[in-house]
């Protein structure tokens, strides 16, 4: 088995739609850790997903999972990696058992003992048909699979939108339980910013294919602030020193990038802590730069 | 590899169980009817309006052995058609996933192909049992020229494979392509009912011309020239049915290889 620092590297990878492009994203998984991938809905998110996972061919880039070649060496990195969508890919006619006999000869691994363990505790039915399952069900039992062949890499596209509190808060215990194993690492995006928030160790934001932000969420969150104002000072403020600007009857909340620097420069302002779900909506609306 | 070849054939299994037992289901209604009219052709109100004859009682035989070569192998290998199978593994999200197992496109064309194969072979082995059992039981040996017939059938049938795995590779926006699961089910059933109709056809054009000439020499259910003429070829392309099954098979693992390999370059 190799070694490897990062569980997921891109770099530089661009893909060329007509009317879209994944403009040279870059930015690594470290080894151990939970990345959350956020954006808003058709900012790229699964573009780069299908991207890494070589559904898609990209124009240009590299990619590496697991320190290997996502193409050159992509049946031994996917031997090594769980992967868990949105929507479940099994066919309604098939039973949890049967899917296990699916996987059974796909995976070098895969590891019966455990999968059945993940169906007791999801408490999943082993013969009953999928298409009698709720989508909690499903998404659980996606997980189950993803889990069972010994998987260093879980990649995870919007896993948990759509679901119930209850199921989610269910599946982040998991997926931070699987993190309790120092090799094991996740890529998770998701617009459900409170679940990465959460569980996630760091970020990176993209819009309209572009990045915006990458790093240590504890980082991003530290370094970014809503500086409250009245209107007055608001006037009075460098445009070029935030992100973007809402503006109430009261006065306006503006989003700063670099916290000790406006503290330094604003003094007389309040500063407040703020969310990845307020960093996410003042950065999509950074071209406007004054939104209410 | 033979494990993720042996899953993957599994999975295919899984789904189309259901199309199996349907085919199953038709194969033996068909059986069923066919009995009872060939019962009826040896007993019943058919066979008195014969007028007891060996030869014309012969010749209803004849009748009932030409639909079960022709029609059983026909249901038969509508079971080995998976028109269906490509929609609902898009729609199921399938297509997309896939892509993320270890599985190589390579791979994943062989046991899609060789299920192609096991089912084509199975049908064949089914059909053949049936028309030799029906022919034991009528009194007359089973023939290399049925044989030869069932193997028409099957390269009938592997057209249509061959068809449905070309409309998978039209561009997404053809019509051909939306309603490629309609177009290749509607021509395989339609051509099975115009078989049926045809015999149908030709069963009560018997029965009446029969009675009307009243014992005279029995109606040719087909005429005999093109009997002849269908005979002909049979015989010219029978050595020829062998590797053009073979050929079949191997072109839809090229052609299903291509698909696997396009639907990464969208």
């Amino acid at each position: 088995m190799n070694d490897y620092e990062n569980a997921v590297e891109i770099k530089d990878v661009t893909k060329k739609y007509d009317g879209f492009t994944l403009d040279n994203i870059s930015f690594n998984v470290p080894k151990g850790s939970i990345m959350g991938f956020i954006g808003q809905n058709g900012a790229g998110k699964t573009t780069t997903i299908h991207a890494l996972l070589n559904i898609i061919p990209i124009n240009s880039g590299e990619i590496r999972l697991l320190g290997l070649d996502h193409i050159g060496d992509e049946i031994e990195a996917k031997q090594r990696m769980g992967v868990v969508f949105d929507e479940c890919p099994f066919h309604d006619l098939f039973t949890a058992d049967q899917l296990a006999r699916v996987f059974r000869g796909l995976y070098e691994n895969w590891n019966y003992e455990t999968f059945s363990q993940y169906l007791d505790r999801f408490q999943l039915p082993r013969k009953k048909k999928l298409g009698k399952f709720s989508k909690g069900m499903k998404m659980k039992l996606q997980i189950a699979c993803a889990l069972s062949h010994g998987a260093e890499l879980l990649v995870m596209d919007e896993a948990t939108t759509g679901l119930d509190p209850v199921v989610r808060s269910e599946i982040l215990d998991i997926f931070l339980e699987f993190l309790q194993d120092e090799g094991h690492s996740i890529l998770m995006s998701s617009h459900i910013t409170s679940d990465l928030e959460k569980i996630a160790d760091s970020v990176t934001f993209i819009d309209k294919g572009k990045m915006l932000i990458t790093g240590y969420k504890d980082d991003i969150l530290m370094n970014h602030a809503l500086m409250k104002c009245p209107k007055a000072d608001y006037a009075a403020i460098d445009k070029n020193d935030f992100v973007s600007a809402r503006l109430t009857d009261f006065g306006a909340e503006v989003m700063v990038s670099d916290r000790a620097f406006a503290e330094k420069k604003y003094s007389g302002a309040m500063f407040d802590p703020t969310t990845l779900e307020e960093i996410m909506v003042y950065y999509v609306n950074r071209a406007k730069k004054e939104w209410s | 590899m033979k494990g993720q070849i042996g899953s993957l054939i599994y999975r295919e299994w899984c789904i189309m169980k259901k199309s199996f037992i349907l085919s199953g289901t038709a194969v033996f209604c068909i059986m069923l009817m066919m009995t009872l009219f060939a019962l009826s052709a040896k007993y019943g109100n058919l066979a008195r309006q014969i007028d007891g004859g060996n030869k014309e009682l012969k010749t209803l035989s004849d009748m009932f052995i030409f639909s079960v070569t022709f029609l059983i192998p026909y249901c038969a290998m509508a079971a080995a058609l998976d028109s269906g199978m490509y929609i609902s593994d898009i729609r199921a999200g399938w297509t997309r996933y896939s892509i993320t197992l270890p599985v190589s496109t390579k791979t994943k064309a062989l046991a899609h192909t060789l299920f192609l194969a096991i089912r084509t072979g199975a049908a064949l082995v089914f059909s053949v049992i049936v028309v030799a059992s029906v022919n034991a039981a009528m009194g007359t040996a089973f023939n290399f020229g049925m044989l030869a017939d069932i193997g028409i059938i099957c390269i009938l049938s592997l057209l249509f494979a061959v068809m449905t795995e070309i409309c998978q590779s039209l561009p997404k926006d053809e019509i051909l392509y939306k309603k490629r699961q309609n177009i290749c089910g509607m021509v395989f059933i339609g051509l099975g009912l115009l078989l049926g109709l045809y015999m149908a056809k030709a069963s009560t054009k018997y029965t009446e011309e029969f009675a009307a000439a009243n014992g005279d020499e029995p109606v040719e259910l087909i005429p005999p020239e093109l009997t002849d003429k269908y005979f002909a070829f049979r015989n010219a392309a029978a050595p020829f049915i062998l590797p053009v099954i073979i050929l079949l098979i191997i072109g839809i693992y090229f052609i299903v290889k291509k698909n696997l390999d396009k639907q990464k370059k969208l």
